[in-house]
């Protein structure tokens, strides 16, 4: 349970912690209890190591642990943050307190709201002096420091968001999107693999996308956000997903499945399941 | 970008103060300078003096910090501060959270503190769960209620209204800033002048009549799923929150202090409709659904 959770063997590592639900965080529906998996990842390539999300600041001293586990002290280290909330930079000032942090990266954006400039003023950041690059507006949309990273900017979201596709490994980094499940347990499994019972279902979905995308219900009937995911799925073979919150999923029949589902209910999310 | 303080703190009705910063955009290939001066954006705090307790609404960011702090110690004069009320848990409007419990030791975190016990892990002995509609008693008349906002930032954004003054803090909501900065054909301007950080709307040059177009960006960004709504059923809701608390003030995280939301509120509306979903209505959901 404390221990990194090997997504794909020798690449990509899930870091983080669970946190039992009781009405406590705000993208979970109210009555939900349980425990959810709040998560980053460690990327490791042949040049490069990519922490995609550092993770809530409770976890930070179990985030460190586990790096120390698998982190190649060998390769520099680049952190993508896929938005700057607090439950992908908490763990920030941590990490660089233990790694150095060659690169400080996000998406490309022109928006003074987005929040990402400030990141590097957090204290224990701001120590290290360290910069946050951009992707270029209109530039490449590969995460910089990586030949098999590519950067998404969704149209499904809140504040700023950016995904982030290994091409590789077929994994999709979904930020705060496909992160609507729960466990019983703390120390249950962390990943939903083919076969494993199914804990999802189309009234849960909706429950939990409402929690946190509360807008949906208000959405016109033209499913901008639908159409964009499905361009996503279409161009891209993905056989696991990785949210920063519950589990990862992995697997084709997995991802169809919960695939299937978010698209039924974004191209009509004012109904309530049959 | 570097911040202004230039009228700040100011008092914008009986005990209640508007303090924080403008970002300035100077020499940012972004956003144009106008008639040789940089334009600004808002984000803006503000401070509720009751007779026996103090309340802060938002922490602003970490670049700010020296000048809040300065502010708010010239407000409380001497008082302690009792409450902060984040509005919700983004870091422009919580990042320094830690710092004001650090530097006073009296105040409690109020409000929806869902979140909180994950970012700020070792504060949650300060904080106080409230639900929606909880009353905060600030003495001498001044209450504070905390409500649902109809317009969400984040799934655990709030508003705040003082009853006395009838004031409502509106986070991200409600957000436009002067029309004078902005340059024709490039709608990513619309920022107020250097000498126009701290007025209020019924002092702005030119009056409430030049607001169109000008909170667009601002909407554009901070809120950016309201291009794929329809925001009439919003717009019901802050109207029925509107008739249970009305508003004289409606005090913004982003842009002037609005002193006739009657008049405002709606043109912010209207941009807000210019830039939602323009592709359908209500009625188009049932020719779907059917």
């Amino acid at each position: 349970m404390n221990d990194p959770t090997e997504i794909v063997p020798g690449r990509i590592y899930r870091l983080g912690g669970t946190v039992a639900l009781h009405d406590n965080v705000s993208w979970v529906p109210a009555g939900v209890r349980g425990y959810q998996p709040q998560n980053c990842y460690l990327v490791i390539e042949d040049e490069t190591v990519t922490l995609i999300d550092t993770g809530i600041a409770a976890h930070r001293d179990l985030i460190v642990e586990q790096m120390l586990k698998v982190m190649p002290r060998d390769k520099p280290l680049t952190v993508f943050l896929t938005r700057s909330e607090y439950d992908c930079i908490g763990g920030l000032a941590a990490i660089q307190q233990h790694f150095p942090v060659a690169h400080l990266l996000a998406g490309g954006s022109v928006n003074p709201f987005d929040g990402f400039a400030g990141v590097t003023e957090l204290e224990g950041t701001w120590d290290s002096r360290i910069q946050l690059g951009r992707n270029p507006v209109g530039g490449s949309s590969m995460v910089d420091t990586s030949k098999d990273l590519e950067t998404i900017t969704p149209a499904l979201r809140l504040l700023v968001t950016f995904w982030v596709y290994d091409r590789v490994s077929k994994t999709f980094f979904s930020s705060d999107l496909f992160g609507h499940t729960v466990t019983a347990t703390a120390d249950a499994k962390l990943t939903l693999d083919p076969g494993d019972p199914d804990p999802t279902t189309p009234e849960s979905l909706r429950a939990h996308m409402l929690a946190k995308f509360h807008w949906l219900a208000q959405s016109l009937p033209d499913g901008v956000p639908a159409r964009d995911l499905k361009t996503v799925f279409a161009d891209r073979e993905i056989e696991n997903i990785a949210p920063s919150h519950g589990l990862v999923l992995r697997g084709k029949e997995v991802i169809q499945r919960d695939f299937d589902r978010m698209i039924t209910l974004l191209e009509h999310p004012w109904e309530m399941p049959a | 970008m570097t911040i202004d303080t230039s009228g700040r703190p100011r008092q914008i009705a009986p005990g209640i103060h508007h303090l924080g910063i403008c970002h300035v955009y100077l020499n940012d290939v972004r956003f144009p300078m106008v008639g040789g001066k940089p334009i600004h954006l808002h984000l803006s705090n503000y401070m509720i003096l009751g007779t026996e307790k103090t309340l802060l609404i938002d922490t602003g960011e970490p670049a700010g910090w020296e000048a809040l702090s300065a502010q708010i110690d010239q407000v409380l004069n001497g008082r302690e501060l009792n409450y902060l009320f984040p509005t919700h848990p983004e870091f422009l409007h919580s990042a320094n959270l830690t710092r004001i419990l650090d530097k006073y030791p009296e105040c409690r975190v109020v409000g929806d503190v869902r979140d909180y016990e994950m970012y700020f892990p070792g504060c949650t002995d300060r904080m106080d769960a409230m639900p929606i509609r909880s009353e905060i008693d600030l003495g001498g008349g001044y209450e504070f209620v905390i409500l649902e906002a109809p317009i969400k930032d984040l799934p655990a954004s709030v508003w705040g209204y003082e009853k006395s003054q009838q004031a409502l803090f509106c986070a991200d909501a409600f957000s436009f800033a002067h029309i004078n900065a902005s340059v024709p054909g490039q709608d990513m301007t619309e920022y107020h002048l250097a000498d126009e950080c701290s007025l209020t709307t019924d002092e702005l040059p030119g009056g409430v009549g030049q607001i169109r177009d000008n909170s667009a960006f601002i909407l554009r960004a901070a809120l950016y799923w309201l291009r794929y709504i329809d925001p009439n059923p919003l717009f019901a809701k802050v109207e029925k929150l509107f008739q249970e608390f009305p508003p004289k003030i409606v005090a913004p995280a982003h842009g002037h202090v609005i002193i006739n939301p009657r008049e405002v509120v709606p043109i912010i509306e209207a941009e807000m409709e210019s830039v939602s979903g323009t592709s359908g209505t209500m009625a188009d959901r049932v020719k779907v659904s059917a």
